[in-house]
C-alpha cells in the first residue's frame, strides 16, 4: 500500500530537501509538496487527503497549529518541522506528537515517518492528541498525553499527584484516584513535568509538591502524600526537596 | 550547694515572673515604691483586690511590700495588714512568716501575737532559699543566738538574688534591729551604711530613705548630731521627692530634736510644728502625742511654762486615746513632773513622777532609764522636805546606775575613747585637707585662666577639624554615589549587550540558515553552499567580535546589516529586495555607534513583516546627520505593525518587535546618561489605509 505524504513549509528549499530525502528512502510514499502557507496547506489537505503531513510551524500567514485547528477531519499523522521554537516543541512533546528539527537528520526523519506508518497500520486514533496540542498551545501547556497499551489519556498536569516507575512502565497516580500505567520509562516524562511543581525524590518516584501533606522523619525520611502513600526521599534529593518546599511556602 | 541554690533562685524568679498580669503589677509596685507614696497606696489597694489569684511567690512579694509600706507609713494603725493577710489566701507557712516579720517590725505588735512567733515559725519547713533565709533570720533573732556575721551574709545573699527587690532591705532591717538591741551601735551604723549603698546601687529611693532615717536616729542615739543632721536632711529631701508624709514628719521630729540639743530652741519649735501639722493630717494619735511632748519640752527649755503645760496636756490627751502604754508615755509623765517641779507644784510633781515610775517598771527596757526617774523623785522629795525618802531614791538611782554600768563600763569607756580618738583624727585630717584644698584652689584659679585660653584655642581647632571631617564625609558619600551609579550603568550595559547577542544569534535564524546550506548540499550545488556558508560565518564572526564592544564603526554596522539581509534574502529566495543608502556627508569609517543598534528592527522587518506577502518586498535603510545626532531610518512595505501584532498574539510566541524597541530605548537612555544627548526611537505606519509599511527612526548621539 502506498501512503500519501504532504509537505507544508513556506521555504521552497526545505520542501524540496524533504522531498529529496523521503524519495531516497525505501518507503511506499507518494510525496506532495504544495503547501506553503496556512491557506494553501488547508487546500492541499482537502484535495490530497494525505496519510502523513510534514508540517512547518512558522508559516507566513499563521502557524501549523492553525491548520490543525481549522481542518475538519484530522485522519492523518502529523510530523512537525521546526528550526527552534522551545515553547512549541514542549507543547508537541506533551501531546505525544512527533517533530523533527532543522537541519534535518535523515535517520530521524525516517524513524518519524515509520512511526507514523505504524500508527496508520494499527489505525490508532490520534484525534485526541491534536485536541490536547491545541489546548496546550492556547493554555500554556497544562495537558499531558499518556499512552497506554489500549488507550490514550489526556490529563491535566496539575491533577497528577505523583508517578512511579517499575521496569519499563510508569504509573501515574491522579488526584481523582485513577492510576494510569504507561509503557514509557519515567525519563520520558520527567522533562514535561519539570516545568510544574514536580520533583524527583527517588530513583523511581516523581511527586507533585502541591500534594505533599507532610514529611515523616522515621526510617531515614519519607514524604506523605495526600492519598496517605509514603514515598521514600533519597538522601541526594533531600536538600532540593526542602528548598522547593520553602519556595512553595 | 552554691549551684543548687542558684538554680532554686532562678526558679523562683521564673515563678514570680510567670504570671503575666501579676508580674507586671508587682514590677509596677517595685517602681512606684521608689517614686511616689500616694501612687503606691492606690496601687496596693488595686493589687489587694486581685492578689488572691497570684502565685505563692507573687503573694509573698506583694505582702512583703505591704508590710514594708505599713511599717513606715501608718505607724499605729496596723490592723489592716492582718485583714489583708486573711483576705489573700497565702499558705499557712507564709502566713506565719509574715506575722512573725510583722511582730519584729512592730514592737507593740509582738504583744498581739498569741504565742511566741519563733515557736510557730521554727517548725515550718521552707524549701526555697528566700523564705528559708527570712525564717532563719527571725528564728535566730528571737533565740538570741544570732550569729550575724554568718547567717546575715547568707540571708542577704539569697535576698539579693531573689526577684523581690525589697527583700534585702528587710533583711538589713532585721539584722540592724538585732544589733540595736545588743547596743552595738557601731555595727548598726555599718549595716545601715551597707543597706543605703545597696539600695542606692539599685536605685531604690524608698529603701534609701528608710535606711537613711534609721541611720539618722542611730546617730542621734549616739549623739553624733552632725551626722544625724546630715542623714535627716537627706531623708527629708527623699521623702519630699517620694511624697511620703510619714517619713517627712519623722525627719522634722528628728531635726527638731537636734535643734533642741544644740540649744537652737526656736528652730526646734518650728520643726516640731511642721511634724505636728503632718501628724494631724495623717491623724496619727501616737505621732501627735509624741510631737506635742517634744514641743512642750522645747517650750519648757525656753522657760515658756504655760505653752509647755498646754502641749504636755494635749500630748496626754492623745496618749490616753491610745489603749496601750505607748512609747514615750512614761517620758511625758517625767516631763510633766519636771515642769511641775520647776513651777513649784511639788505635790503635783510627785504624783506625776510616781506615775512615770509605775509605767517604767512595766515596760521591758524601762529599767534602763529608771535611775533618772528616781533621781528626779529624790529632788522632789527634797523640795518637799522629805529627806529620808529623798535619800532612799538617790540610793536606788545610784545602785541602778552602778548595776547598769559596772559590767560594761570599762568596755564602754574604751570604746568611747576610741571613738573620740578616731573622731579627733578624722577632724585633723579634715582640717589638713581643708588647708590643702585652699592652697590648691588658689593654684587652680591661676591655672584656670591659663587653661581657658588654651581651651578656646583647642575649641577652634576642634571646630576646624570637625568641619574638615564633615566635608570629607560628604565628598566621600558623593564619590561613592557617583561610583555606584557608574557601576550600575556598566552592569546594565553588559546585561543589554548580552541580551543583544542572544537576540542576534537567534537560534531560529541560525538553524534556518544551516538548513538552507543543507538544501544546497542535497542539490549538489557546491558553489552556492560554500558561498552561503562563508556569508553565514562572516556574519557570525562580526556579531561575536562586535556585540560586546561599547561602540563600533558605522561601516562595521552597515556590513553586519548587509550580511544579515543577504542571508535572509537567500533563505526566502529573493522574496524581498533591500538597499542601504549611504550619506556622503557622514564619514562611515570614523563615526562610532553602539553595535547593532538597528539590527532588531531589520530582523523584525524580515522575520515578521511578511515581506513575502506583498510580492515586491522592500527594505530600505538610510542614515543622515542631525543636530549632534545620527539618524537611521528603516523602512519596509510589509504588513505593518498592527497586523504583525495580531499575528504575533495568535502565535503565542514572544513579541519580538516590542522587545527590540525596549532594548533599544534602554541603550539610548544609557547613552543619554553618558553623553547628555537625548536620542529617540520612533515607529510609524507608512500606509494606514492599506495597513502596510513601517518606518522606524532611530536617532543616537554622535560620539566623537
Amino acid at each position: 500500500m502506498t501512503y500519501k505524504a504532504l509537505i507544508i513549509d513556506d521555504e521552497r528549499r526545505t520542501r524540496s530537501l524533504l522531498h529529496n530525502m523521503l524519495s531516497r528512502m525505501d518507503l511506499n510514499l507518494s510525496i506532495h509538496q504544495d503547501g506553503e502557507s496556512v491557506a494553501t496547506g488547508l487546500e492541499a489537505i482537502e484535495k490530497i487527503n494525505p496519510d502523513i503531513v510534514l508540517l512547518d510551524i512558522q508559516l507566513p500567514d499563521g502557524t501549523g497549529f492553525d491548520i490543525l485547528e481549522r481542518i475538519g477531519e484530522r485522519d492523518f499523522q502529523v510530523i512537525f518541522i521546526t528550526a527552534h521554537e522551545e515553547f512549541a516543541i514542549r507543547a508537541i512533546k506533551n501531546s505525544a506528537l512527533d517533530y523533527i528539527l532543522k537541519p534535518v537528520d535523515k535517520n530521524e526523519l525516517e524513524k518519524a515517518v515509520n512511526r507514523a506508518i505504524d500508527h496508520i497500520q494499527k489505525s490508532s486514533n490520534e484525534v485526541e492528541k491534536y485536541d490536547a496540542l491545541i489546548d496546550n498551545i492556547k493554555n500554556n501547556i497544562r495537558k499531558l498525553v499518556l499512552r497506554t497499551s489500549e488507550s490514550l489519556y489526556i490529563v491535566d498536569i496539575d491533577s497528577i499527584m505523583r508517578c512511579q516507575s517499575e521496569n519499563n512502565y510508569t504509573m501515574f497516580f491522579l488526584d481523582d484516584g485513577r492510576k494510569i500505567v504507561t509503557s514509557g520509562t519515567m525519563k520520558n516524562y520527567e522533562e514535561s513535568l519539570s516545568y510544574s511543581n514536580f520533583m524527583r525524590c527517588h530513583r523511581s518516584h516523581i511527586i507533585n509538591l502541591n500534594y505533599v501533606v507532610r514529611f515523616d522523619k522515621n526510617d531515614g525520611g519519607s514524604i506523605v502524600m495526600k492519598d496517605d502513600e509514603q514515598i521514600p526521599l533519597s538522601r541526594k534529593f533531600r536538600d532540593k526537596f526542602f528548598q522547593l518546599l520553602d519556595k512553595l511556602a | 550547694m552554691k549551684l543548687i541554690s542558684t538554680i532554686l533562685i532562678s526558679l523562683i524568679t521564673f515563678n514570680v515572673l510567670s504570671g503575666s498580669g501579676e508580674s507586671a503589677m508587682l514590677k509596677k509596685l517595685d517602681e512606684y515604691m521608689h517614686s511616689d507614696h500616694s501612687a503606691v497606696e492606690s496601687l496596693i489597694k488595686k493589687i489587694e483586690s486581685q492578689a488572691v489569684d497570684y502565685s505563692d511567690d507573687g503573694k509573698l512579694h506583694f505582702l512583703l511590700y505591704k508590710l514594708a509600706h505599713l511599717s513606715t507609713s501608718q505607724g499605729d494603725n496596723d490592723n489592716s495588714f492582718d485583714e489583708v493577710l486573711n483576705k489573700i489566701k497565702v499558705s499557712s507557712a507564709d502566713k506565719q512568716l509574715l506575722l512573725s516579720l510583722k511582730a519584729l517590725f512592730n514592737r507593740n505588735g509582738s504583744e498581739s501575737m498569741s504565742s511566741d512567733p519563733v515557736e510557730v515559725i521554727e517548725d515550718v519547713k521552707f524549701s526555697d532559699p528566700v523564705r528559708n533565709s527570712i525564717q532563719k533570720s527571725i528564728v535566730l533573732y528571737y533565740r538570741k543566738m544570732f550569729d550575724p556575721g554568718n547567717h546575715f551574709s547568707v540571708a542577704l545573699k539569697h535576698a539579693k538574688r531573689a526577684s523581690i527587690p525589697i527583700l534585702p532591705s528587710i533583711i538589713f532591717q532585721v539584722v540592724s534591729r538585732k544589733y540595736m538591741e545588743q547596743g552595738e551601735y557601731k555595727k548598726v551604723v555599718e549595716i545601715y551604711q551597707k543597706a543605703i549603698d545597696h539600695a542606692e546601687s539599685k536605685d531604690q529611693n524608698f529603701c534609701v530613705l528608710q535606711n537613711a532615717i534609721s541611720m539618722a536616729f542611730v546617730q542621734l542615739e549616739m549623739d553624733n548630731l552632725d551626722k544625724a543632721q546630715k542623714f535627716f536632711s537627706r531623708a527629708l529631701g527623699l521623702s519630699n521627692k517620694l511624697n511620703n508624709d510619714w517619713f517627712r514628719s519623722k525627719c522634722f521630729r528628728g531635726l527638731g530634736e537636734i535643734n533642741i540639743r544644740t540649744n537652737n530652741i526656736f528652730k526646734g519649735i518650728r520643726n516640731f510644728q511642721r511634724a505636728l501639722t503632718i501628724y494631724y493630717r495623717l491623724s496619727s494619735d501616737l505621732g501627735i502625742a509624741q510631737t506635742h511632748m517634744d514641743l512642750g519640752f522645747a517650750y519648757f527649755k525656753s522657760k515658756e511654762y504655760d505653752l509647755a503645760e498646754s502641749n504636755y496636756q494635749l500630748s496626754k490627751t492623745y496618749y490616753d486615746k491610745l489603749d496601750k502604754n505607748n512609747e514615750g508615755k512614761d517620758e511625758l509623765y517625767e516631763k510633766l513632773a519636771l515642769l511641775a517641779y520647776e513651777e513649784g507644784n511639788y505635790q503635783e510633781a510627785l504624783r506625776y513622777i510616781n506615775h512615770a515610775i509605775d509605767l517604767r517598771k512595766t515596760i521591758s527596757d524601762g529599767e534602763l532609764v529608771l535611775y533618772e526617774t528616781y533621781e528626779i523623785r529624790s529632788r522632789i522629795y527634797a523640795a518637799l522636805g522629805k529627806g529620808k525618802k529623798a535619800y532612799e531614791d538617790l540610793l536606788s538611782s545610784t545602785s541602778f546606775k552602778d548595776s547598769l554600768y559596772s559590767a560594761n563600763l570599762q568596755e564602754q569607756i574604751a570604746e568611747l575613747s576610741e571613738l573620740y580618738e578616731s573622731e579627733q583624727k578624722s577632724k585633723q585630717i579634715y582640717e589638713q585637707e581643708q588647708r590643702l584644698k585652699e592652697e590648691r584652689n588658689e593654684r587652680l584659679l591661676r591655672e584656670q585662666q591659663l587653661e581657658n585660653v588654651k581651651l578656646r584655642n583647642r575649641q577652634i581647632i576642634l571646630i576646624f577639624i570637625f568641619a574638615l571631617l564633615i566635608i570629607l564625609a560628604v565628598s566621600l558619600i558623593i564619590y561613592f554615589r557617583i561610583k555606584q551609579n557608574r557601576l550600575k550603568r556598566e552592569q546594565t550595559e553588559t546585561e543589554l549587550r548580552q541580551q543583544l547577542l542572544r537576540s542576534q544569534m537567534n537560534p531560529h535564524f541560525v538553524f534556518n540558515a544551516m538548513s538552507v546550506i543543507q538544501s544546497y548540499i542535497y542539490d549538489n550545488n557546491t558553489e552556492k553552499s560554500s558561498e552561503f556558508l562563508v556569508s553565514l560565518s562572516r556574519l557570525m564572526r562580526l556579531i561575536l567580535e562586535n556585540s560586546s564592544k561599547e561602540s563600533i564603526k558605522l561601516n562595521t554596522e552597515l556590513e553586519i546589516l548587509d550580511r544579515y539581509l543577504f542571508i535572509q534574502q537567500e533563505r526566502f529566495e529573493s522574496r524581498f529586495r533591500y538597499e542601504i543608502l549611504e550619506d556622503p556627508n557622514v564619514d562611515k569609517d570614523h563615526v562610532l555607534i553602539p553595535p547593532m543598534i538597528l539590527q532588531p528592527f531589520v530582523e523584525n522587518a524580515t522575520e515578521h513583516g511578511e515581506l513575502d506577502k506583498v510580492r515586491n518586498g522592500k527594505i530600505r535603510i538610510s542614515y543622515s546627520k542631525g543636530d549632534r545626532l545620527l539618524i537611521f531610518v528603516v523602512e519596509d512595505n510589509g504588513i505593518g505593525r498592527k497586523a504583525a501584532r495580531a499575528k504575533e498574539a495568535k502565535r503565542k510566541i514572544a513579541d519580538h518587535k516590542s522587545m527590540a524597541i525596549e532594548i533599544t530605548e534602554k541603550r539610548i537612555e544609557l547613552m543619554r546618561m553618558k553623553y547628555n544627548i537625548q536620542g529617540y526611537v520612533k515607529i510609524e505606519d507608512l500606509n494606514v489605509e492599506e495597513n502596510s509599511g513601517t518606518r522606524v527612526t532611530v536617532a543616537i548621539p554622535i560620539i566623537d
